[in-house]
């Protein structure tokens, strides 16, 4: 009789967040990026991404028991040498929902509090990577036993100052878990019977030191049982810090301030969400010497290739790993079948001969300047094709469908592999949800035995169904967003306009308007707005080539998140930048009967023109 | 003490019960007073009237505060509607005097989350009375003028339903739901659970609530693993239901009540998350443009929560869920 248990593969492409894959999962999808090698060093680094971007699948993945696992030899070669060990914390909505709903607690009181849950939490994760490390190390399963065994009983004894005893990593955790939940229910029954009890202990005292002291005593123990090296540095990844507040941040800070040994920081947050750069020891960090930033909305991909492929090649690569991982349902299917190439991205075919359409289209739509350019490069025909048609191409033939649509006729331009994945900006959840979206909508051809044969292209008009639907919800759901929901929502939509504006409704040049410039005069209403899509990846910063980490302050070009192109009916290309000042000047916004209802008094006034203004930066 | 029964209860046993305690609240809405002018006030032995700090200066606020200090009590306790301290203090006050078995009324259609959750938790850790039981009443609402959609201030444990808190199992959360179908996304774009389920009441107040509750959610239902239709009027059943819903994944998720809906709905919620106690219960705090004064339908619903010191042997609508030991081990 067979003991093998029967495999069950899950759908990948259900499944668009790194902290809801098993860890064979993440290992078997994961696609390392620049960002990632960066982490596994020997400094504290903020990373920042804005929502979807990847910050937990990196941070899972430096943890030691999913590094190990990773089939890469950089990877091998450092779990090989004990050079680093990584542990992984989330913070999530749930923990900090529970550490922030004790208002009645005083500023020290709450630092306490997160000091006490953050040195158990990090203790939790210690344990999950120990348990990691003697798989790695120790070949020997009795030998592996009787160091855990060790191991846990010094550490059992150091974490409860000796009132609890065991044997086993397991019971250590279920002890950890336990003490939490005590905590809770300690401090809501002393406040509801307005008292502690006679000789009412504190539960959990000896987590109620510095943070992360018990964590230190960890390291120190593991090492000296698993005889780790000397240099062995340990990696503590924080993920969702953007949802701390910032007292708790100036703690974190404190630390990368400190002397912190042989344990470094890696903590994650939304751009714009490391809420302060000052210490509870009186100096400011210094980025650069306390620690770095990695930008990750700015880290496609690790291997160079083409100039402009990587963002290709990037999602392919994702949409390759995950079909493998979800058996054979996906096999041999590519994005480039399924959608085939892109009318308004992929010109590469396209006709512009002098009585091509493209021409006649040129002459129709384009502005006089840009048409006696276009008469001037005529002769030299690698120039018009570059400088001309390579530009306007997708812009007019955009533009000429819009003006074509009739009653209740569809778009069918917002379609192709080139489109899904600009559309994503690349941000890997968003790739991952638009690839779900278009295989819940493909028509499968089976075999004569069931089997999944081929898939069938989808229609065009059916993918600019899709992506535009994606689009629109994108947007639509911002208006709950905390605090700011329907003034961002509006922003974006006064934005999206005018950019509508802009190229349906204005002559065009060889460059659309795909940005704006924001300049330190901005009101911090909008500035605040800004960060806002910056943070959830609806409007990305033109960082500097030198220094790609840096997030802009009140100043630079930012450009529209090309994932709301189908909704705004523009094109998700690079283009000009407009500066915000003159776009709020020009801006007509028919605010939708959802967001009428959410404007209030002092909601931002958009101040309406029907003549767009159309002078130059 | 335990959490031991939850049972639907007619109006009718209310209105003839004699309560050591009861407790309302004086908001903006119509229908804070409607349960409280149907009740006899010899009945009760002692009257705690709950007023928001926020939003004072309405004129509806002033008719509750007017009625409620001319029948009940001229001294309101004004507290936050994200604060419960006063809550322990009022009924520590009266409780001092009981002995065995406390009666306790509340009247939560208009009442913070936070304030009803705080009655349960003072329950749940009272010393020196052998026997608790609370009558929840509420005046189900009538919504003539929709408010305008809420904006999300932040989410928060209500206090006592923070669950296993070290988040190191795969996540399954249940929403109830209700208009605020953007909110709700919001909340589901941040939790990003393994596993989503829904339910809504149905029947509610009025067919169209369902439909429009259905519709405002109409994303997250496609997205949820299964949607429940649970009666507005019952929070036994919507209990029972919710418990055999989140039977299965306990000891091998974190699980997360998100209650958006009906009141009586969240109350079910908070009553499981204090009764498997690593279940949590978060609540979704935000502001309105402009506070909706939701009128009534009439129709009342009232929920018996029976709490007893631990017995080694229980009989309750527990054992019928078929529920296994509170701890995740």
């Amino acid at each position: 009789m067979s003991t093998s248990k029967p495999t069950f593969r899950r759908d990948l492409f259900e499944i668009e967040n790194a902290r809801n894959l098993t860890r064979d999962e993440l290992v078997a999808t994961f696609v390392p990026t620049k960002g990632f090698w960066r982490l596994l060093s020997a400094k504290n680094h903020i990373v920042l991404g804005s929502r979807g971007s990847g910050k937990t699948a990196l941070a899972k993945m430096v943890s030691h028991d999913h590094l190990s696992r990773l089939q890469d030899e950089r990877a091998q070669q450092i779990v090989k040498s004990k050079a680093f060990i990584g542990m992984y914390v989330p913070t999530r909505l749930e923990w900090v929902g529970a550490l922030k709903n004790k208002p009645w607690q005083t500023e020290r009181e709450k630092e306490e509090f997160f000091q006490w849950r953050l040195n158990v939490s990090s203790c939790l994760a210690y344990l999950l990577t120990v348990r990691s490390c003697l798989e790695s190390y120790v070949d020997d399963i009795g030998h592996r036993a009787r160091i855990e065994s060790e191991l846990a009983a010094e550490l059992a004894d150091s974490w409860s100052d000796g009132k609890f005893k065991c044997d086993t990593i397991r019971s250590l955790q279920n002890y950890l878990e336990d003490i939490e939940h005590k905590k809770q229910q300690q401090i809501i029954r002393i406040r509801s019977r307005g008292g502690a009890l006679i000789n009412e202990d504190s539960v959990g005292g000896t987590f109620d030191m510095d943070l992360f002291s018990p964590l230190r005593r960890g390291i120190t123990l593991a090492s000296r049982v698993m005889d780790f090296p000397e240099d062995c540095t340990w990696l503590l990844c924080l993920d969702e810090a953007e949802f701390l507040e910032l007292i708790h941040h100036r703690i974190l800070n404190s630390l990368m301030r400190a002397y912190s040994g042989n344990l470094f920081f890696k903590i994650t947050t939304m751009p714009y969400c490391h809420y302060t750069l000052g210490t509870n020891a009186g100096a400011s960090l210094n980025v650069g010497h306390d620690f770095e930033y990695v930008y990750v909305d700015q880290d496609p991909i690790l291997w160079a290739g083409t100039k402009g492929k990587e963002g290709l090649r990037f999602a392919t690569t994702v949409f390759t790993k995950r079909a493998l991982v979800s058996g054979n349902k996906y096999k041999g299917v590519t994005l480039a079948d399924l959608l085939g190439p892109s009318k308004l991205l992929d010109p590469k075919r396209s006709d512009w001969t002098p009585g091509s359409r493209n021409m006649a289209l040129l002459r129709r739509y384009a502005s006089e300047d840009t048409k006696k350019r276009a008469e001037r490069l005529k002769s030299n025909r690698s120039h018009f094709l570059d400088q001309i048609a390579r530009k306007m191409h997708g812009a007019i033939l955009l533009r000429q469908s819009v003006d074509r649509l009739r009653g209740r006729g569809e778009l069918d331009v917002y379609s192709g592999e080139t489109m899904a994945i600009r559309c994503s900006d690349m941000n890997p959840r968003r790739l991952i949800r638009i690839f779900n979206s278009f295989l819940l909508e493909a028509i499968w051809r089976r075999n004569e035995y069931g089997d999944i044969r081929s898939v069938a292209p989808i229609p065009a008009k059916e993918q600019t169904r899709i992506l535009t639907a994606f689009s629109t919800s994108s947007l639509s759901r911002v208006q709950s967003e905390p605090d700011c929901g329907p003034e961002l929502y509006s922003f974006l939509q006064a934005l999206g306009i005018y950019m509508h504006k802009s190229l349906h409704e204005m002559p065009l040049t060889t460059d659309q308007i795909s940005s704006l410039i924001i300049e330190p005069s901005i009101p911090d209403l909008y500035w605040n707005l800004v960060q806002r899509a910056v943070g959830l990846g609806l409007l990305f910063p033109n960082v500097n080539a030198n220094n790609p980490d840096q997030m802009p302050e009140r100043d630079g070009t930012f450009h529209f998140g090309y994932v709301l192109a189908p909704h705004f009916r523009i094109l998700p290309r690079r283009g000009r930048a407009r500066r915000l000042s003159k776009i709020l000047e020009n801006v007509q916004v028919e605010v939708p009967s959802v967001v009428k209802e959410t404007v209030r008094p002092q909601q931002i006034e958009f101040i309406f023109s029907n003549d767009p203004k159309t002078e130059g930066e | 003490m335990k959490l031991y029964r939850v049972s639907d209860i007619q109006v009718s046993e209310v209105l003839e019960k004699m309560y050591d305690l009861a407790l309302f609240a004086s908001g903006y809405e119509e229908r804070c007073t409607h349960i409280a002018r149907r009740l006899a006030k010899e009945r009760i032995a002692n009257t705690i009237v709950l007023g928001f700090k926020e939003i004072n200066h309405n004129e509806q606020r002033f008719k509750n505060d007017l009625y409620f200090a001319e029948f009940w009590s001229n001294k309101q306790v004004e507290l936050s509607t994200n604060d419960d301290g006063a809550i322990y203090t009022s009924i520590q006050q009266v409780a001092r005097h009981s002995v065995d078995k406390l009666h306790i009324l509340v009247d939560y259609s208009s009442m913070s989350r936070l304030w009803y959750a705080g009655v349960l938790n003072w329950a749940r850790f009272a010393l020196g009375i052998k026997e608790i039981i609370i009558d929840f009443v509420y005046a189900v609402g009538d919504h003539s003028h929709f408010g305008s959609p809420m904006v999300i201030t932040d989410f928060l444990c209500i206090p006592g339903c923070e669950g296993g808190a070290v988040p190191i199992y795969k996540s399954v959360a249940v929403f109830g739901l209700g208009f605020e179908g953007l909110a709700a996304l919001c909340v589901l774009d941040r939790l990003e659970p393994d596993e989503v389920y829904v339910y809504l009441a149905n029947p509610a107040a009025y067919a169209e609530y369902t439909q429009k509750t259905e519709s405002q959610n109409i994303e997250l239902i496609n997205q949820a693993r299964a949607k429940l239709e649970l009666p507005l009027t019952s929070v036994e059943n919507t209990f029972r239901h919710l418990a055999e819903l989140i039977s299965p994944h306990r000891s091998k998720a974190d699980i997360t009540f998100i209650p958006m809906g009906p009141k009586p709905h969240v109350l079910a919620a908070i009553l499981l998350s204090l009764r498997f106690e690593e279940v949590a219960c978060l609540r979704v705090s935000g502001k309105r443009d402009k506070p909706e004064d939701v009128g009534t339908t009439g129709e009342i619903v009232a929920t018996r929560v029976h709490f007893k010191i631990r017995q080694p042997k229980q009989i309750s609508i527990i054992n019928k869920a078929n529920i296994q030991p509170a701890h995740k081990t």
